[in-house]
């Protein structure tokens, strides 16, 4: 064989992507050229290091940065073109570093693994190809939640909540991050508006007892307003005992205290 | 359990249910970043050319072929967008300068390699054409097969691993010299 | 002749004692978007004004931060923490993200005003025990305050995460960050908002017993007013865009047409 075919063949034999004669043939020529072997081993070396390169990660606004772009298209997908006054529509959108939080992704998850089971996707997915789907879905989540709740901007995770809110039907998963959010979020006005976006789903039983629940360990005033106000229109009367509770509260604001006898009128 | 295949994912996209291109982005982002950062050696760059690239992919769903693969079609768009950055950069007459303008350090962890390997391949990959870098990164790199690889940038296998050759012959000759 | 010298040097004395008076915290960072400065337990009335520079410059005027002459040669103690400023303030710097905590007790002012680069990030906490009446010029980034009394804003763009219990709060945009949403709360104090005449936002307006002034227009037809427990209007001003939330318990509100 000459060297000009070893060359030519030099990249497959490295990857042992060549038959064997051409092999034995290759072999053979590298036992008495000098030259070729060390072109050989230069050129195992490059393919090496290039091989063991890893990849890089790009920054997380990358992901945050896509679901808000999904979203938007969504919504546009939707959207009616009856209706005469429209949004403007922003195809794309760069909030910088710390920006959208994923409560998009959640969003869209929600949406997706809703869909899945309610069986309103494409029935061409068996069930064991949904269950598959499912695991890589959730993954996602699970880094979606992570990063939505690491958001350093108050506004931001307002802006997480609201789009969450905009889903008409949540999952669990949904629910249970904005129980979260009203809970321990460090910023009031963020957990002002997750109280809202769960009053828009407070027809199912499990939302409106969580409210309750929060009401009954919520110590800010206006948190307290916004879920006495909240149940006080459901006219739930679950919510009586933690409301008597804040009126006989010494420390509760007076404020908070007029909402809150307001609100027997309703509730008895 | 096997992935369900690109193909069917984006059929779904194709038919309204946008939400599912969530699972092509989670397969491939990193790579398609990786792919632009390699082009470009820019990390901002290549993330808008990223983005860029995913839009395009839902805009224009209803032009994506079956027969395609999902893989040839991205990286086909891929480099389309890079081509169009290539072009704005030297209409905006700023010196695209590779050798300058890699801020990048690309050396995660232990790949076993020093960290001085990876620099001085970097140079001698500036010495490559276009062509033959986008082959590299697509063969090498994004792990493409040649057969893969000529529908994405139209050229005959013979022809690729002819380009192929000549580039890791350049690099080599490069490398090495630089010890 | 010597009369003249005692003067002048009289002069000069009080000259540099005016100057020693007012002290000055210099902490270098940068002008961009992510940076972020966090203010904790100020007290007092707190100026903070943004402008196009790179440090954030923290002045005192108070006499009472200036060490007697017996305290030569000691540092002042904190229970609240280590002044490493010289003028009562913890600063803490890891990045882009400054964090200064103010050590006096409430029961000092430390006559405090601060000039931020405008690009930056504000939060600030204090507690109701602290009668801190905070205002803000010529910033351009998120503010976010959590406070019990007054807040007054001028030359801002938001996005403004605002909360407040008996104070008023005063707001006059200059232009608006349009992507970003907005919260601004208060308990009994008033809400008086300037905003731009073009401004695109979905508007919800809460208030449980106060009242709800303002000059747009409200077309009926898009009127949303709920009077069970208070009233509520969600309007899209504009055609719609960020969220703008503005909510009272007793307070009025005020919403005014800006340029």
């Amino acid at each position: 064989m000459k060297c000009e075919e070893v060359e030519k063949n030099m990249i497959d034999y490295l990857d042992k992507n060549l038959e064997d004669g051409l092999c034995k043939e290759i072999e053979r020529h590298l036992e008495t050229c000098e030259r070729c072997l060390d072109e050989l081993r230069d050129s195992q070396e490059v393919l090496n290091i290039i091989s063991k390169e890893e990849m890089v990660k790009p920054d997380d606004s990358l992901r945050i940065n896509f679901y808000h772009m999904l979203h938007s298209q969504i919504k546009k997908n939707e959207e009616s073109s009856t209706s005469s006054i429209r949004k403007p529509s922003i195809p794309w959108y760069n909030p910088g570093r710390y920006g959208i939080a994923a409560g998009i992704a959640l969003l869209i998850c929600g949406t997706f693994i809703g869909m899945l089971f309610h069986g309103r996707l494409n029935s061409s997915y068996t069930s064991n190809e949904l269950k598959q789907l499912h695991s890589e879905i959730s993954d996602l989540k699970k880094a979606t939640m992570f990063t939505m709740l690491k958001e350093e901007s108050s506004s931001d995770r307002i802006q997480a909540v609201s789009y969450v809110a905009d889903l008409d039907t949540p999952d669990e998963n949904v629910i249970e991050v904005l129980v979260k959010t009203l809970n321990h979020d460090k910023n009031v006005n963020v957990r002002m508006a997750a109280a809202y976006a769960l009053s828009k789903f407070a027809g199912q039983r499990a939302v409106c007892d969580s409210l309750v629940k929060s009401l009954e360990i919520q110590n800010d005033p206006i948190i307290q307003v916004t879920l006495i106000n909240i149940l006080m229109e459901r006219k739930e009367k679950s919510a009586l005992i933690p409301i008597q509770k804040i009126i006989a509260n010494k420390s509760t604001l007076k404020e908070v205290r007029a909402v809150a006898e307001n609100s027997l009128r309703v509730l008895i | 359990m096997a992935d369900i295949r690109d193909e069917v994912i984006m059929q779904h996209v194709k038919d309204g249910n946008l939400s599912e291109m969530s699972v092509l982005f989670e397969r491939y982002h990193i790579k398609l970043y990786n792919f632009f950062l390699k082009l470009t050696r820019n990390k901002d760059i290549s993330q808008d050319l990223t983005q860029n690239l995913f839009y395009r992919m839902i805009k224009y769903k209803n032009s994506y072929k079956n027969e395609l693969s999902v893989k040839s079609w991205m990286y086909q768009m891929a480099r389309n967008l890079h081509v169009d950055y290539c072009k704005e950069e030297k209409r905006s007459d700023e010196l695209f300068l590779k050798t300058d303008s890699y801020p990048v350090d690309i050396t995660d962890e232990n790949s076993g390699f020093p960290e001085e390997d990876y620099m001085r391949l970097e140079q001698a990959f500036t010495s490559l054409s276009n062509e033959q870098m986008e082959i590299i990164v697509l063969s090498r790199y994004q792990g493409l097969k040649y057969e893969e690889i000529s529908l994405i940038i139209n050229q005959s296998v013979p022809s690729i691993k002819v380009a192929m050759h000549r580039a890791i012959k350049r690099l080599r000759g490069i490398y090495f010299k630089q010890i | 002749m010597k009369t003249m010298k005692t003067s002048i040097i009289a002069l000069f004395i009080l000259f540099t004692a005016g100057i020693l008076s007012a002290q000055e915290y210099k902490i270098p960072t940068q002008n961009n978007k992510d940076g972020r400065l966090i203010l904790k337990d100020f007290s007092d009335e707190l100026p903070i004004e943004g402008y196009n520079g790179t440090d954030i410059i923290i002045t005192s005027t108070s006499e009472d931060l200036t060490p007697p002459a017996k305290a030569k040669g000691l540092k002042p103690v904190f229970p609240a923490g280590t002044d490493n400023t010289g003028i009562g303030l913890d600063v803490q710097k890891i990045d882009n993200l400054i964090t200064i905590t103010c050590l006096l007790p409430f029961t000092r002012g430390g006559e405090y005003k601060i000039k931020v680069p405008e690009n930056l990030t504000i939060e600030i906490t204090s507690g109701c025990e602290r009668n801190n009446n905070i205002s803000i010029t010529n910033m351009k980034n998120e503010i976010d305050i959590k406070s019990c009394h007054n807040i007054d804003l001028k030359n801002v763009t938001g996005p403004l995460v605002l909360s407040t219990i008996s104070g008023d709060i005063n707001i006059t945009y200059s232009s608006i960050n349009s992507s970003k949403s907005s919260s601004i709360n208060s308990i009994s104090g008033e809400i008086d908002i300037t905003l731009p005449v073009k401004t695109a936002t979905d508007l919800e307006l809460r208030t449980v017993s106060g009242a709800l002034y303002s000059d747009f227009d409200f077309s009926e037809s898009q009127k949303n007013l709920k009077k069970v427990g208070g009233n509520e209007m969600n309007y899209s001003l504009n055609g719609g865009g960020f969220k703008l939330n503005i909510g009272t318990v007793s307070g009025t509100i005020y919403l005014r047409k800006g340029n």
